[in-house]
């Protein structure tokens, strides 16, 4: 039986200060994530996508409504607590990468274990692993600015897994590549999500991450219009 | 820690043109402040010695009637006392007797009231330099002759060679005193006051006219270096006060010379002051740069865990890396033109301050603390200020960073 890992309940998002302003961008949606899902959520501009992964990660407040990580409520978190929580459950990656240019590949990937204090022998390792996963070995003291793209995001994935999280939230991750890279980029993450049974999100446009998604829920107007299983 | 200290490290040299630009900017507030310091204090050392090499010496002892009512009869009580503990002083290199005495000059055009000065020539060569000051003819080669004033020289219409008539008062009695001096030369020490009425004599002509007998009233000291003992609270003063008589520093002695001194501190605080302000605002300015340039970043590193005190510690080595750099910048500019300025001075020749006029340059003097102080003060205040930045980079919204609004 898959274990549940995401519940979002009766999540409301409204944005504005006045009432003839407001606009509202998440009405009523109500989502569970289970282990080892690879779900694309989908949707046209402004249909309520990155609001809701960013509530669901936590980096933003819902107007109303509950979310729960592994059944703990983190909404009701104090931030400190709500930023540990976030660093050893959930992995991020951005659209544009966003590594940070001034330390190696190896320092990116290695900056989140830090934060979880885990010790520089084991740092090493993972990295070591999870650069062989990526097939990007012999890369590591290479500066962000000296890889390609598609080789940067692959480091942000992999700076994104690298911490063990339970769920790892990607926002249009292939936006920014091109069309044969992103195909590679969506490979590679398929197979870590089939190999390590490791749970996505993503929000996207991306036809190709669609017809691989095991799970697409389509947003429309702040509502789940469809939620559909994949085979 | 060590992440993001390379993290903030690794950040300054992001935008190097504007690091370099900041670093520049600090950096000659810095060298300001070093250049400030070094000019300040040659301007001291000049004023000091030019002061104490001239009349004034490094310290003097009178009787202590002497100094609150200059009269003739307040002659030193005991010479021989005080002048064998001066033998035992041995940070005294020399000592020279003086003679004062008001009086008066006259010429066949001309009568000026004067201060006429009893000298030992021969000890006051070795004591002060005043024969340094002579412009023309030779310093009192004679028993009846004596060196006068520029100023006076000019108003009494005379020459070196010329007669003229000293009057004084005798001390015990009071009675008239003259006699005839020939003028040997004329002497100036760039201050029209003291030019207009100072006659040099012979100590013993001037004691024999005042019928004093072997007494004087004042023991000049040479202490070789003026700024040795300068401090009137120096035990050594007190060594030297007894019998009445009262010896003090040329910084008691000359309040407005050690007022002088006093307010080149007071200057470099304020300067100081003012240019921390300066580099406050520059740092601040080109931290918030680099935080507005950098928002998206913040918000990630932010989302993936990030706490506040690593944000702290990132900003603060940025802070202190470019305040270092700073620093260095500052030290090699000031090490520039401070050697430049040690070694062709700027000329101040002629010019009178607090009556006392430059005889020579005024260089730059090099002390370790402009070495040390300053540029750590520039680190360390950099330091201290890019607090600001950080704590707005710490209260940032992650979600707004994120679309890179504040």
């Amino acid at each position: 039986m898959n274990k549940k890992v995401f519940e979002v309940k009766n999540i409301c998002k409204d944005f504005g200060e006045s009432r003839d302003t407001t606009v509202h961008a998440l009405k009523n949606v109500n989502l569970v994530i289970q282990k080892g899902e690879f779900t694309a959520l989908v949707g046209p501009s402004g249909s309520g996508k990155s609001t809701l992964l960013n509530i669901m990660s936590g980096l933003d407040l819902p107007t109303s409504g509950e979310v729960y990580l592994n059944d703990r409520h983190i909404n009701t978190m104090a931030s400190n607590e709500l930023s540990d929580f976030r660093r050893d459950h959930i992995g991020f990656i951005f659209q544009s990468y966003n590594l940070i240019p001034v330390l190696t590949v190896k320092e990116n990937i290695e900056y989140i274990m830090v934060l979880q204090n885990i010790s520089a022998k084991e740092r090493h390792e993972r990295v070591g692993e999870i650069l062989k996963t990526i097939g990007l070995e012999g890369k590591e003291n290479r500066l962000p600015t000296q890889l390609s793209g598609g080789q940067q995001q692959r480091v942000a994935v992999a700076r994104a897994i690298v911490a063990k999280p339970d769920i790892i939230l990607a926002d249009e991750p292939t936006a920014n590549l091109d069309s044969k890279t992103g195909g590679a980029l969506l490979e590679m993450m398929m197979g870590l999500n089939e190999e390590f049974n490791k749970t996505f999100v993503f929000s996207t446009h991306d036809q190709k991450i669609m017809d691989k998604a095991k799970r697409l829920i389509t947003l429309e107007d702040g509502k789940i219009k469809s939620d559909e299983v994949l085979t | 820690m060590l992440i993001f200290i390379k993290l903030g490290f690794r950040n300054v040299f992001r935008n190097k043109r504007r690091s370099l630009l900041t670093a520049c900017a600090i950096g000659v507030s810095i060298c300001a402040l070093i250049i400030t310091d070094g000019f300040m204090e040659g301007m001291i050392q000049n004023m000091v010695k030019t002061a104490t090499s001239g009349l004034l010496g490094h310290g003097q002892i009178h009787h202590s009637s002497y100094i609150k009512n200059p009269e003739v009869e307040f002659v030193i009580k005991n010479p021989k006392n005080i002048e064998s503990k001066i033998l035992n002083e041995s940070v005294i290199q020399s000592w020279s007797r003086r003679v004062y005495s008001l009086g008066m000059i006259s010429s066949p055009r001309n009568a000026i009231n004067t201060s006429l000065v009893g000298i030992d020539l021969r000890a006051e060569k070795k004591t002060t330099d005043i024969i340094n000051y002579l412009t023309k003819g030779s310093f009192l080669p004679s028993e009846n002759s004596v060196v006068i004033g520029r100023e006076l020289e000019k108003k009494l219409g005379v020459q070196v060679g010329s007669k003229v008539v000293l009057t004084t008062t005798e001390a015990k009695t009071g009675e008239l005193r003259q006699d005839v001096f020939r003028v040997s030369g004329v002497i100036s020490f760039g201050s029209k006051k003291t030019d207009s009425s100072i006659v040099f004599v012979q100590i013993g002509k001037l004691q024999t006219l005042l019928s004093l007998g072997n007494n004087y009233h004042e023991l000049v000291l040479n202490l070789g270096d003026p700024f040795q003992i300068d401090d009137q609270n120096n035990p050594f003063w007190k060594r030297l006060s007894f019998d009445n008589n009262k010896a003090r520093s040329w910084a008691t002695i000359s309040p407005g010379l050690g007022a002088v001194v006093d307010m080149s501190a007071l200057s470099i605080s304020i300067i100081s002051v003012i240019m921390g302000i300066l580099m406050g605002l520059i740092i601040v300015n080109a931290l918030f740069m680099a935080i507005f340039e950098r928002l998206f970043e913040f918000g990630v590193v932010r989302a993936l865990g990030t706490k506040n005190k690593h944000l702290m510690l990132t900003m603060l080595t940025e802070s202190t890396t470019l305040g270092a750099l700073s620093a260095l910048f500052g030290i090699v500019l000031a090490l520039i033109f401070g050697g430049l300025l040690a070694y062709y001075g700027i000329d101040y020749g002629g010019i009178e301050f607090n009556n006392v006029t430059f005889r020579e340059p005024i260089y730059f003097i090099f002390k370790t603390h402009q070495w040390i102080v300053y540029p750590l003060a520039g680190v360390l205040f950099t330091t201290i200020v890019g607090i600001y930045p950080a704590i707005f980079t710490i209260r940032l919204n992650i979600n707004r960073a994120l679309k890179k609004t504040l």
